[in-house]
C-alpha cells in the first residue's frame, strides 16, 4: 500500500467486526497502536447509552474493545483531551478517532504548540453530523414514536436517520427532521469538511459495502497504522473499487450542497447597520459569565487570556468586553465545532455568532483553519 | 470520569467531574450546560478528625462523638440538605438512637417540574433566574420563545420578563394582593426568608408552583427527615438552653444575613460538625469529623422536581455515622441497605433521570409575613455561592440615580450605615435597580436580615 | 470602571475622540500641534504608547465600551517604525478590528488608522478637525450608556 491508496478494510476479529462501526476498523487500528507500540495511550469513546459517550484514555486494549460502535447522539470535541494527553507526557505518542472537526482542533493547538502533531495519530472520521443527545430523545418520542429507552441502534444511510429497537425499524429523512427542528445539530448543517482530508487516514462507510470501512491513506504516519495492523494479523485489506469511489466523492458532493443550502439559510446578512448592532447587543445580553464557551473551544489556547483579564464583571457596558475580544481572536482560527453553543446556558448561538465574523476574516485572508500547519493571518505580520 | 450532580443548588444540575470537569450533555434538567458555580467547583481545604481544637486519629473522634451523644441531653440534629439521601438516612437514624429527629430547615414540599415551565403560557417569577437558579433560565426562554409572557415580581427590573414589578420592601404586604389566576409561579423555598414565599404559595394554585431550592439535596433531605424547625427557631432555642448539643451535618449556620445569631453557638454544651472543608466552623466546633466534598458522595439525590438522580462517588460520610452508631452499641449500618430504604421511603421502584415521579404534598404553611422599615435597603442576591457560603462578586449593583444623588466617582465605595454599623463596598451601576435599593451577592457584616433597612451618607465635594 | 462625566449637563454633546499614539513619531506630531498653535478641537483623549504595535484591540473595545465616539490609530509611517515592524504589526491588527467593528454595526468613521510623521503638525491638526467633524456628523456611540455624561 502507499499514501493515496484508497482500500476497504475490516476487522479479523468477529466479535469486533459485529460489534465495531463497519466492520470494527476503527477499533482495530487503536488496539493494533497499542499492541504494536505504535502509541501509549489512546482516546476513545465508552458508551454509557445510546446518547452517552464518555471520552477514557487508556493503553488497556480492553478497554478500547468495549468502545466499539459509533455514537451520532454524543457531539463531544476530543481536542482538550488531547491536550491534556501531551500536558501529563510531553513526550508521549497518542492515537484518537478524529471527526473533522477534531482534526482541526488538534491541528490549531499544534499550532500553538500544545500538541506534537508528530506523535499524534490521527485516525480520521468521516462525518455527516452529530446530533444533541436531549434534543434526540425528544425526536424519537415526537417523530419516530420510539422510547428512547429500547434503541439498540442507530445508523445514518442516505441521507436518513435510522433508529433500531427489538421489535422495529424506522427511517426518516435528515431533511425533513431538520425542518421540524430536531436533527443534527446547527453547525454540522452548515459544515463542509465532511471528509478529514487533514488527518493521517479517512474512514467511513461510503463507498463501503456490508461490515466494511472504506480508508483513504493521506500520510506516512497513515500507512504506518495500517501497516501495523496487518502486520499483528488484526485487520485485512482490498482496494476500494471504482464503484465505491464514485459513491464517496458522490456522497461528499451532495453532503457539500447540502451544507452550502444551509449556511445560506442560517447566515442571512443584516443589511441595516443599527439593526446588526441590535442585534449583536441582544443576542448577547443574557451571558451569565460562566466561561464555558472559553473552557470548550477546542482552538482556545491561552493560559492567561485577554477576554478575561479585559473584563470586569463590575463595568456596565452594553456588550461583553469578554465575547468582543474572543470574538476578534478567533476570527481566524473558528473551525465552527459548535461546543460553544452546546455548553452556553443562557442559550446564546454563539457559533453563529463566531462564524459570521470568521467568514469575513477567513474570507479575506483566504485562510482555513485547521487544515495544514499554515499559521493563522493574526499570527502573522507581512 | 465519575458522574455527579452540582452542588450548587437544588436544581440537579449533572456533569462528570474528576480532576477535571467535563459536561454531561444528556443529563436531563440542564443538557451538560452549568452556571458560574458548576465551572468553578473549588477544591477547599479538607477537614481533618479533631477534638476541642486538636488533630485527632479518626476513631478517636469519633468515639468522642459517640460519648458526646450519650451525655449530652437535648441534642438537635441539622442537615440542610448537602448530602445523599443515603447519608441524611444514615444521620437520621443516628438522631433517633437519642430520640431526635434531624431538621432541614426547608419545608417537605415538591412543585412543578421544568417540562411545565417549558409548556407554559404564563410565568410569574420572584426570582431573578439570571443570578439565582441560572440554569432554570433557560427554561423560561423556551417558553418565551413559544409565545409565554413572563411577569416578574422583584427588587429590580428582569432582563426576561416581558412586565417587571418592582417591589418596594416598604410596601411588600402588595403581594397579597397579586392575582395569580392560571399562572405558572417560580420561587424558591431557602431557610431564610420562609414567611415571604409561604405568602405566595398560600395565595395560588398548588399545581402551579415551581418550588426552587438552594442546597443539593435539600428536596430528598426534607423528604426523608420529618420535623420541620426554622433555622431562627433553632438558634433561639439554643440561646434559651432547651437544645444543649448540635450535631451539624454538611450545613453552615453562617448562611444568615445576621452574624450575630451565630454567638449562640456558644451557648451550646458540644457542637459536632461533619463536614468536608476546613472553615470558620470547624475551628468552633468541639468535634470536627471529616466528610465527602458535596459532589464525591456517592447516592441518589432528589433535585427541586423530585426527580432522582444518581451520583457516583465515595461513602466516607456514611462510614463516619456508621462507626459512631456501632461504637454507642447500636445497629451498623452499610451504604447498599440505606440505598434499599430510602428507595423504598420515597416509593421509588427503578431510577430513571428521565422521569418525574408523581408527588401529592399537602402544604398549608401559617405565615406572617415580615415588616421593614426605612427608605431604603440592602437586600441580599442569594446565588449559587453564597448558598455555599462563599464570595464569587465582591461588588453590589446600584442604580445611576444613586450613584449620582450620592456624588459617587469612579474608584470610590459606596458607604451604607445599618443598625449594626457601617461598611464601604465596591459598586456597580445597573438600570434596572431602583433609586432606593442596594443588592448585594456577597454577605456584608451590617446586615439584619436578607432584607436590611440602610441609610447612606452623602459624598462631601 | 465607568466614566463619570461632567454634572454639568450639557445642551450640545461634544464627541470624545480616544487618540492612541506612538510615543515618536505621532505624539511628536500631536505636539507640533499644539506647540505651533494649530486650532484642534477639545474632543480627544491622547493615550501614549511607546509604539503603534503596543495598541492592543483590547484597549480600543474598552474605550469604544467606555463611552468613546471614535478611536483612532496613529504611529510612525510604514517602514518608519522605531522599533522596525511594530507598526506593520498595528496594521494587521486595525484591519482585523475594522472588519470585525463592521460586522458589529459600527459606523465604519468610529475606527480609523492615520500613520502621522513627527513633522506633520498641521497634516495632524487637519485630520483631527476632519474627524471631529464627521463623528459630529454621525451623532454619539450607540456603545455609549445614556448615564455616562
Amino acid at each position: 500500500m502507499n499514501i493515496g491508496d484508497r482500500v476497504v478494510a475490516w476487522s479479523k476479529d468477529e466479535e469486533i467486526k459485529k460489534e465495531g462501526a463497519s466492520g470494527g476498523l476503527v477499533t482495530s487500528l487503536l488496539t493494533a497502536a497499542l499492541k504494536g507500540e505504535l502509541v501509549d495511550e489512546v482516546i476513545a469513546l465508552q458508551k454509557k447509552s445510546e446518547f452517552e459517550g464518555v471520552p477514557i484514555r487508556t493503553s488497556d486494549v480492553d478497554e478500547v474493545i468495549k468502545c466499539s460502535g459509533s455514537l451520532h447522539a454524543a457531539p463531544i470535541n476530543l481536542t482538550k483531551f488531547a491536550v491534556r494527553f501531551f500536558e501529563e507526557h510531553p513526550d508521549g505518542t497518542l492515537a484518537l478517532p478524529a471527526k473533522p472537526c477534531d482534526a482541526r482542533g488538534i491541528i490549531e493547538q499544534a499550532k500553538r504548540k500544545k500538541i506534537d502533531l508528530e506523535k499524534t495519530y490521527l485516525i480520521g472520521l468521516n462525518c455527516g453530523g452529530t446530533m444533541g443527545p436531549i434534543t434526540t430523545m425528544k425526536m424519537l418520542e415526537k417523530m419516530y414514536e420510539i422510547d428512547p429507552n429500547e434503541v439498540i441502534e442507530e445508523e445514518i444511510e442516505r441521507g436518513k436517520l435510522i433508529f433500531k429497537t427489538e421489535k422495529e425499524e424506522k427511517a426518516i429523512s435528515i431533511d425533513e427532521l431538520e425542518e421540524a427542528g430536531y436533527g443534527r445539530r446547527e453547525n454540522c448543517r452548515y459544515c463542509e469538511i465532511n471528509i478529514p482530508v487533514m488527518a493521517d487516514l479517512a474512514c467511513g462507510n461510503w463507498g463501503a459495502g456490508e461490515n466494511e470501512t472504506f480508508v483513504e491513506i493521506f500520510t506516512e504516519k497513515g500507512l504506518k497504522l495500517m501497516n501495523n495492523a496487518i502486520e499483528l494479523g488484526l485487520i485485512e485489506t482490498a482496494p476500494a473499487t471504482e464503484k465505491g469511489i464514485k459513491i464517496r466523492e458522490k456522497t461528499n458532493g451532495v453532503m457539500e450542497k447540502v451544507a452550502k443550502k444551509w449556511h445560506e439559510k442560517i447566515f442571512v446578512p443584516i443589511e441595516d447597520r443599527l439593526e446588526r448592532l441590535h442585534y449583536y447587543m441582544d443576542v448577547m445580553e443574557d451571558c451569565i459569565d460562566c466561561e464555558a464557551c472559553k473552557y470548550v473551544c477546542p482552538v482556545c489556547a491561552c493560559d492567561e487570556s485577554k477576554c478575561i483579564d479585559f473584563y470586569d464583571p463590575m463595568d456596565s457596558h452594553k456588550i461583553s468586553i469578554y465575547h468582543l475580544i474572543r470574538l476578534l481572536h478567533l476570527s481566524d482560527s473558528c473551525i465552527g465545532c459548535g461546543q460553544c453553543t452546546d455548553v452556553c446556558p443562557a442559550e446564546i448561538p454563539l457559533t453563529t455568532l463566531h462564524r459570521r465574523m470568521a467568514d469575513r476574516i477567513q474570507t479575506k485572508y483566504n485562510y482555513v483553519p485547521g487544515m495544514d500547519m499554515k499559521i493563522p493571518p493574526s499570527f502573522e505580520v507581512e | 470520569m465519575n458522574k455527579i450532580v452540582c452542588p450548587g443548588c437544588n436544581l440537579g444540575c449533572g456533569l462528570y467531574k474528576n480532576d477535571v470537569l467535563y459536561f454531561r450533555k444528556n443529563a436531563p434538567v440542564n443538557s451538560g450546560k452549568l452556571c458560574r458555580f458548576g465551572m468553578k467547583l473549588h477544591k477547599y481545604e479538607k477537614a481533618l478528625p479533631m477534638v476541642d481544637g486538636k488533630e485527632e486519629k479518626l476513631p478517636n473522634a469519633i468515639s468522642a462523638a459517640s460519648k458526646k451523644l450519650a451525655e449530652t441531653k437535648e441534642f438537635a440534629f441539622v442537615s440542610f440538605g448537602n448530602v445523599t439521601c443515603e447519608e441524611q438516612l444514615a444521620f437520621t437514624k443516628l438522631a433517633s438512637t437519642v430520640g431526635s429527629n434531624v431538621y432541614t430547615c426547608i419545608p417537605g414540599f415538591v412543585g412543578a417540574n421544568i417540562e411545565k415551565i417549558r409548556q407554559s403560557t404564563e410565568i410569574i417569577t420572584f426570582i431573578d433566574p439570571y443570578a439565582t437558579y441560572p440554569l432554570i433560565l433557560r427554561h423560561i426562554l423556551y417558553a418565551k420563545e413559544n409565545g409565554a409572557k413572563i411577569t416578574s415580581y422583584y427588587w429590580k427590573k428582569i432582563r426576561i420578563a416581558d412586565e417587571s414589578v418592582i417591589l418596594n420592601p416598604a410596601e411588600i404586604d402588595k403581594i397579597k394582593s397579586i392575582d395569580f389566576g392560571d399562572s405558572l409561579v417560580i420561587l424558591d423555598l431557602n431557610p431564610l426568608n420562609l414567611e415571604f414565599s409561604n405568602e405566595i404559595i398560600n395565595s395560588c394554585n398548588r399545581e402551579n408552583i415551581v418550588c426552587l431550592k438552594p442546597f443539593l439535596n435539600s428536596t430528598g433531605a426534607s423528604l426523608l427527615s420529618g420535623e420541620e424547625k426554622s433555622i431562627y427557631q433553632i438558634f433561639e432555642e439554643i440561646k434559651e438552653k432547651k437544645i444543649k448539643g448540635l450535631y451539624l451535618l454538611e450545613s453552615d449556620p453562617g448562611i444568615v444575613p445576621d452574624d450575630a445569631l451565630l454567638s449562640a453557638l456558644d451557648n451550646l454544651d458540644v457542637l459536632i460538625v461533619q463536614q468536608s472543608a476546613h472553615n470558620s466552623l470547624s475551628d468552633r466546633a468541639n468535634i470536627v469529623l471529616p466528610n465527602d466534598r458535596t459532589f464525591e458522595g456517592k447516592g441518589t439525590v432528589l433535585n427541586f422536581e423530585g426527580r432522582v438522580l444518581e451520583t457516583e462517588g465515595e461513602t466516607e460520610g456514611i462510614e463516619v455515622i456508621s462507626e459512631i452508631l456501632k461504637s454507642g452499641g447500636k445497629e451498623e449500618t452499610s451504604y447498599d441497605s440505606l440505598h434499599a430504604e430510602v428507595l423504598s421511603k420515597l416509593g421509588i421502584t427503578e431510577i430513571d433521570e428521565y422521569v418525574v415521579p408523581e408527588y401529592n404534598i399537602a402544604y398549608k404553611p401559617e405565615t406572617e409575613l415580615k415588616k421593614y422599615e426605612g427608605k431604603a435597603h440592602l437586600i441580599y442576591v442569594y446565588t449559587p455561592f453564597l448558598w455555599n457560603n462563599t464570595i464569587d462578586r465582591d461588588f453590589v449593583e446600584i442604580s445611576p440615580g444613586l450613584a449620582e444623588s450620592l456624588n459617587l466617582h469612579k474608584d470610590r465605595l459606596l458607604e451604607m450605615t445599618s443598625s449594626k454599623g457601617s461598611a464601604a463596598v465596591k459598586y456597580k451601576i445597573v438600570e434596572t435597580v431602583p433609586d432606593n435599593i442596594v443588592l448585594s451577592p456577597m454577605k456584608l457584616p451590617i446586615s439584619t436580615d436578607v432584607i436590611t433597612p440602610v441609610e447612606f451618607k452623602p459624598e462631601q465635594n | 470602571m465607568h466614566l463619570r462625566g461632567d454634572r454639568k449637563m450639557e445642551e450640545e454633546w461634544t464627541p470624545k475622540i480616544t487618540l492612541f499614539c506612538c510615543n515618536w513619531c505621532s505624539y511628536a506630531g500631536s505636539d507640533d500641534a499644539g506647540v505651533g498653535r494649530k486650532q484642534q478641537p477639545p474632543t480627544t483623549r491622547t493615550i501614549r504608547v511607546m509604539c503603534s504595535g503596543r495598541t492592543d484591540p483590547g484597549f480600543v473595545l474598552a474605550a469604544l465600551l467606555e463611552g468613546s465616539d471614535a478611536v483612532l490609530f496613529t504611529g510612525c509611517h510604514i517602514g518608519d517604525c522605531h522599533y522596525i515592524s511594530g507598526n506593520y504589526k498595528a496594521k494587521k491588527r486595525f484591519e482585523m478590528l475594522k472588519e470585525i467593528l463592521d460586522e458589529l454595526g459600527l459606523e465604519d468613521e468610529r475606527l480609523q488608522l492615520q500613520w502621522i510623521s513627527a513633522s506633520e503638525g498641521s497634516e495632524f491638526a487637519e485630520y483631527i478637525r476632519k474627524v471631529t467633524e464627521e463623528i459630529k456628523a454621525i451623532g454619539p456611540s450607540p456603545l455609549r450608556q445614556e448615564w455616562m455624561k
